[in-house]
């Protein structure tokens, strides 16, 4: 296959967790297309699958709780759901690398940052102790960091070095696919500013594709092609960057724009969304979002929400889209 | 004159291992009744500091500071009672910032009593009135924090500081936390009792978008000190301090036709610990030469309008020719 377009797809996915007796539906019948050196923004507020939808990809959801309960996630046409547990540790951190939120979190405390990256490396390769070190080393100093902090221990680093350290761990085997989540979300916006141009120097570099997971549509728009807004465990619109930003169709969509404060300076009010999120406990019929919706009808209530095309490739799932 | 806060040069430093903190180093500035000012940098600035100082969680340790004219950089135990009830905090993590034992009618009560002003039998109406104009349901009265959601939380933390009917109340973060769309409710609700109360608030924040929405003025912080200060307009529409400029083109647009230019800055934010002389920001400043090391004040510029920058008109000359010639490459008109 190669060269397909659809480099991963994501067909029909749903997980689930249990907590106490109770089944939280986390993800529902989700569907996702990206192409090879593509980004594609996943954008939702908290609680509305964006992790899960990542952790899915990778396999590392914590089962029990979580479970897989359908679907199928293809990657360059070979479905990573039914490969052997054996086989994904090959794919992790090789192929698929994934970015976490918090960098304090994310690293070893007791581990020198120079040996967190050169345990990746002799885990994914036969090199020698030299070559190890070497590659560990160029590592760090491609992302900015002195090669003399190689034995520093995550708590002499500052947040932003430490997400500079979690990026050379994610690309020092130029992964096809990078999943990040939230990677500057912990991060002032002077050093978001650095560290995203860090992500997108690689990216283009390597031709990685990256799924961009965010609630700031503002990193959406400077860094993506495509744009995913997931609400209650579904994508409820999908489209190019254009389609999403300059003609937002899902009532959701024009909400979260809506509430931004740099939306439509000058105007004292916002326009926020009203309620929240349903409770993931209850799988209920019809459209999620139909309770908060201000253009809810009738048929919302009730049945199936059709995923509609708009224009090519710009899709909503919607009974009464905005166009 | 009806400056509700005014502070003069004031200073919180801390004794750290390895040397003295400069938290908040010289900062001055005065808030007009009814007004709102925005303090915005980034993490380690000092904003929070000089919130908690004016309010008097920390103590001073020079300069002063006034309320409605009178002084009241030392307060006695009694009349820092009194100060307390005029003053008001809103913290960032509302779920923190409450007491998880209490239920939310004894959170919302909690100054009440204490203050004394309120006999046992008007306390419940009392209540009930907070938490209808906080937007908090009735149902809610016997929930605790950790039943409510972080924008519920957020709307007890308000009423809480409403209580006592305050004039000045300092906020911290207060959306923060929440989502883009809780988060909007939360900064009608601000406006609106402001706008109906008269309060003077004091937004601490390093959102750029949410404080533009909300301030009438801005201070800009770095390293303990205010490198720009003005209204809200003039400093988002034309920023002069090269730490502003900085700041503000590195927020990420959602215009996708008109990526604005950024200034990636070199570096991060140094150490607050013994600082030493000379201008804070010159080790990422694009434009520092010998000269920064030399002290900067934070001057006039223009009416209510300041920046410490002794070179300012140079930078800005510099800039303006760059952006011209840029403009000559592509053909566009400026």
């Amino acid at each position: 296959m190669g060269n397909t377009d659809k480099f991963l797809s994501i067909r029909n996915l749903n997980v689930e967790y249990t907590s106490g007796g109770d089944v939280i539906y986390a993800v529902n019948g989700l569907s996702l297309d990206l192409e090879r050196g593509k980004s594609l923004g996943l954008v939702g507020e908290t609680g509305a699958g964006k992790t899960t939808v990542a952790k899915a990809i990778l396999r590392v959801l914590p089962t029990p709780p979580a479970g897989i309960k359908g679907g199928e996630i293809f990657l360059d046409g070979e479905d990573i759901l039914k490969k052997p547990e054996d086989k994904m540790l090959d794919i992790r951190g090789r192929r698929i690398s994934m970015i976490f939120q918090d960098p304090m979190t994310a690293l070893n405390p007791t581990m020198k940052i120079g040996d967190q990256i050169a345990e990746i490396v002799r885990l994914h390769s036969d090199d020698s102790p030299h070559e190890v070190k070497h590659r560990a080393m160029d590592m760090l100093n491609r992302v900015g960091i002195m090669a003399d902090r190689f034995n520093d221990y995550p708590y002499q680093l500052s947040g932003g070095m430490k997400q500079r350290v979690i990026i050379a761990m994610a690309l020092v085997f130029r992964p096809e696919l990078l999943l990040a989540d939230e990677p500057t979300t912990a991060l002032d916006v002077t050093i978001q500013a650095q560290v995203l141009e860090i992500i997108r120097h690689f990216k283009q570099k390597f031709n990685s594709s990256m799924i961009l997971i965010t609630h700031d549509l503002g990193i959406v728009a400077e860094n993506c092609d495509t744009v995913a807004v997931i609400y209650a465990g579904q994508i409820v619109e999908y489209g190019s960057l254009e389609d999403v930003f300059d003609r937002p169709s899902h009532p959701y969509t024009v909400g979260l724009f809506h509430s931004l404060p740099g939306f439509a300076v000058g105007e004292a009010r916002l326009h926020p969304i009203g309620g929240s999120l349903p409770d993931p406990r209850v799988h209920a019929a019809g459209c999620s979002f139909y309770p908060r919706c201000p253009r809810a009808a009738d048929g919302c209530a009730a049945g199936e929400v059709p995923n509609r095309e708009l224009s090519p490739g710009h899709f909503c799932r919607c009974l009464c889209p905005e166009v | 004159m009806s400056a509700v806060i005014e502070v003069k040069n004031l200073k919180k430093h801390f004794d750290v291992p390895g040397g003295v903190l400069h938290a908040v180093d010289g900062v001055s500035f005065k808030v007009e009744q009814g007004t709102t000012i925005g303090i915005v940098g980034e993490s380690g600035c000092g904003k929070s500091t000089l919130g908690r100082t004016i309010i008097h969680l920390e103590e001073s340790t020079d300069g002063e500071m006034f309320f409605r004219g009178e002084d009241v950089t030392r307060l006695k135990r009694r009349d820092l009672k009194k100060f307390r009830e005029r003053v008001q905090m809103i913290f960032q993590d509302p779920y923190a910032s409450l007491n998880p034992r209490m239920t939310i009618e004894e959170i919302v009560q909690e100054p009440l009593w204490l203050s004394g002003r309120y006999p046992k039998a008007q306390l419940d109406e009392a209540v009930a009135k907070l938490m209808d104009r906080t937007g908090v349901e009735e149902r809610l009265r016997r929930s605790y924090p950790h039943e409510l959601d972080g924008g519920r939380r957020q709307r007890v933390g308000i009423a809480r500081a409403l209580a006592l009917d305050p004039d000045f109340i300092v906020c911290d973060e207060p959306v923060s936390a929440l989502d883009v769309s809780i988060q909007a409710q939360i900064l009608n609700l601000l406006m609106d009792i402001q706008a109906s109360d008269g309060l003077t608030l004091m937004f601490i924040t390093h959102d750029l978008s949410v404080v533009r929405h909300i301030s009438d003025a801005i201070g800009v912080m770095y390293l303990g000190q205010m490198v720009e200060m003005g209204s809200a307009e003039a400093l988002f529409n034309r920023p002069l301090h090269p730490y502003t400029k900085a700041l503000l083109s590195a927020v990420p647009s959602i215009d996708i036709h008109n990526p604005g230019r950024r200034v990636v800055l070199k570096g991060e934010l140094t150490s607050p610990i013994n600082p030493g002389p000379g201008c804070r920001f010159r080790s990422r400043c694009p434009h520092a030469d010998r000269r920064c090391k030399e002290n900067q004040q934070l001057a006039e510029v223009g009416e209510g309008y300041f920046v410490a920058c002794d070179r300012l008109s140079e930078i800005n000359d510099q800039d303006n020719a760059v952006r011209n010639h840029r403009g000559k490459e592509r053909g566009t008109k400026i």
